[in-house]
């Protein structure tokens, strides 16, 4: 298979870009023939801190194919190397506040969708595609100018100010293992898929439900620049879009 | 649909303490014998240490609300002291970054290997406890109006500031009915401000009520009239409440008669809840 990828991010509004807390990989992929495609998309938690890192280190991961397991099994090594990272930025930093340790010591959350696109044997046209999910960042499958599949959730109506996110360091009380979603299906040649963080999800799966085309305004930013869909964000942000940090891979099958 | 504001930088809540500082706050609760006054000085520090490490991220604290704590006794005044002494509203940042004094307490962990880990944190101090003069309520609702007229024009869009006041008894300067009212009556574009009035007790026979939904039951005028200037739970504080395993109604008010250390705790907790996450 060939992929035609593209990837798009933008700050919260008011914010700084250094702020942005959504993580994606890979940051770019070539057009070269390939067998296999892995990619993700992170929202780390504006209410925790360091989320950032831990929406970096889950994205990275998944991608190189290094978190593999379907109930995320990796996790607890993942959440040590956190924990790692962000004593280092403690211990560098000799003057921190008095709240910083112990924000660390809450650790850091975020939302996943990781997505695999393998190839069939014997078919460049056609292939399989895996993913799992926990929280509100979503993947929309789009087949002949029609929505064929929506992951994990499948409705505007269905996304809450509270989703279950993935925790840096889990406690007894955090039952995210059990939120851990999955899906299967097939694509073909001249499918899209737009895998996106929770805000922009929520709108696209809105206007979708409306009978209008939201990838088509998409489209239209893969074939300008990046300075477009930024743009075309900002214009949409706080009604029809909730002003948070939004992040989108399209990727085109071929 | 009121109550649904975001509370991001950009548009930032507001909290008001509204706390009794008078004499008869040296007693202790009818549980225990820790003077309410020291209840109360423990149980402000906590919250301002909660709040603070809410909005903390890596970089500083991000200032989603401006906090206020108004003091009534022998004077009525922002309880603020050190580099915070008489501001009446001030932003969390400033708040986390500037307590009265860090004090260093021992706390024990336990490490991923299990081993007990006993070292020194530093845990911020922004009151200690007070108790002396009378109840003056009604000056003290007055310096509220006062404050948060201040913030609803300059925020006029803002989730509504919610007003907790807590108090062991009756003011002694006049019904604070209408003075009251007046502070409920404000409002911003997404609804009205959430006054919770939270009795403290040292009286072990005192009738215990926790958010009730109607005036039935309430034993006497002065309960009837904190009752009546609370504002109604949202229903995102109701769910909380039941959350907390609390039996309450659709329509309980913010209001705890007789209140324990944890009923305190409890409705601080409940009385300052949104729903919609920070941004």
């Amino acid at each position: 298979m060939r992929v035609d990828f593209a990837a798009f991010w933008l700050h919260k509004d008011g914010a700084e870009p250094s702020q942005y807390e959504d993580a994606f990989a890979p940051a770019c992929v070539d057009d070269r023939p390939r067998t296999r495609l892995r990619c993700a998309v992170a929202d780390g938690a504006t209410e925790s801190a360091y989320s950032r890192i831990w929406a970096r280190q889950l994205v990275s991961e998944f991608a190189s194919g290094r978190l593999t397991a379907p109930d995320l099994t990796e996790l607890p090594l993942l959440g040590r190397r956190w924990a790692r990272s962000v004593a280092q930025a403690l211990a560098r930093n000799e003057s921190a506040a008095w709240y910083l340790e112990p924000k660390a010591a809450d650790g850091a959350f975020a939302a996943l969708i990781g997505l695999e696109l393998t190839n069939v044997a014997h078919a460049d046209d056609r292939g399989a595609y895996t993913a799992v999910a926990l929280g509100d960042s979503c993947f929309v499958q789009v087949r002949e100018d029609r929505p064929l599949r929506a992951f994990p959730l499948g409705s505007s109506a269905a996304f809450s100010a509270r989703p279950i996110l993935l925790p840096s360091r889990p406690t007894a009380a955090d039952n995210f293992a059990g939120a851990i979603s999955h899906d299967a299906g097939q694509w073909q040649s001249g499918d899209t898929f737009y895998v996106m963080s929770d805000a922009l999800a929520c709108w696209f799966l809105s206007v979708a439900e409306r009978g209008e085309r939201p990838w088509r305004a998409i489209d239209q930013f893969a074939r300008a620049d990046r300075s477009g869909f930024r743009k075309w964000i900002r214009l949409q942000q706080p009604t029809a879009l909730k002003n948070d940090d939004v992040t989108l891979l399209r990727i085109v099958v071929r | 649909m009121p109550y649904a504001g975001e509370i991001s930088r950009k548009n930032p809540s507001c909290f008001l303490f509204i706390v009794d500082h008078s004499a008869s706050m040296e007693d202790p609760f009818a549980s225990g014998t820790k003077r309410k006054c020291d209840g109360l000085a423990e149980v402000l520090n906590r919250f301002l240490y909660e709040l603070a490490i809410k909005c903390a991220k890596e970089e500083g604290i991000r200032n989603y609300y401006d906090v206020g704590v108004i003091g009534y006794g022998a004077t009525v005044e922002s309880a603020f002291t050190g580099k915070l002494a008489a501001r009446s509203l001030v932003p969390i940042a400033d708040v986390a970054n500037n307590p009265m004094r860090l004090d260093e307490r021992p706390k024990e962990t336990v490490t991923s290997s299990g081993e007990a880990v006993r070292r020194i944190v530093r845990v911020p101090v922004w009151f200690d406890p007070v108790a002396a003069g009378g109840t003056p309520m009604v000056k003290a609702f007055g310096l509220a109006a006062s404050v948060l007229r201040g913030w609803i024009d300059a925020h006029p869009d803002a989730y509504p500031p919610a007003v907790v006041h807590i108090t062991d008894g009756e003011s002694t300067d006049g019904d604070p009915t209408v003075a009251m009212r007046g502070v409920t009556q404000m409002h911003t574009s997404d609804g009205n401000v959430l006054l919770f009035n939270v009795h403290i007790s040292s009286d072990p026979h005192g009738k215990v009520l926790k958010f009730p939904s109607s005036a039935d039951g309430l034993p006497d005028a002065y309960a009837r009239m904190l009752y009546a200037s609370s504002s109604y739970l949202t229903p995102f504080m109701c769910a909380t409440a039941r959350a907390q395993g609390l039996d309450v109604g659709d329509e309980a008010k913010g209001f705890v008669l007789n209140a324990d250390l944890n009923l305190l705790v409890a409705a601080l907790d409940i009385g300052t809840r949104a729903s919609n996450p920070l941004r």
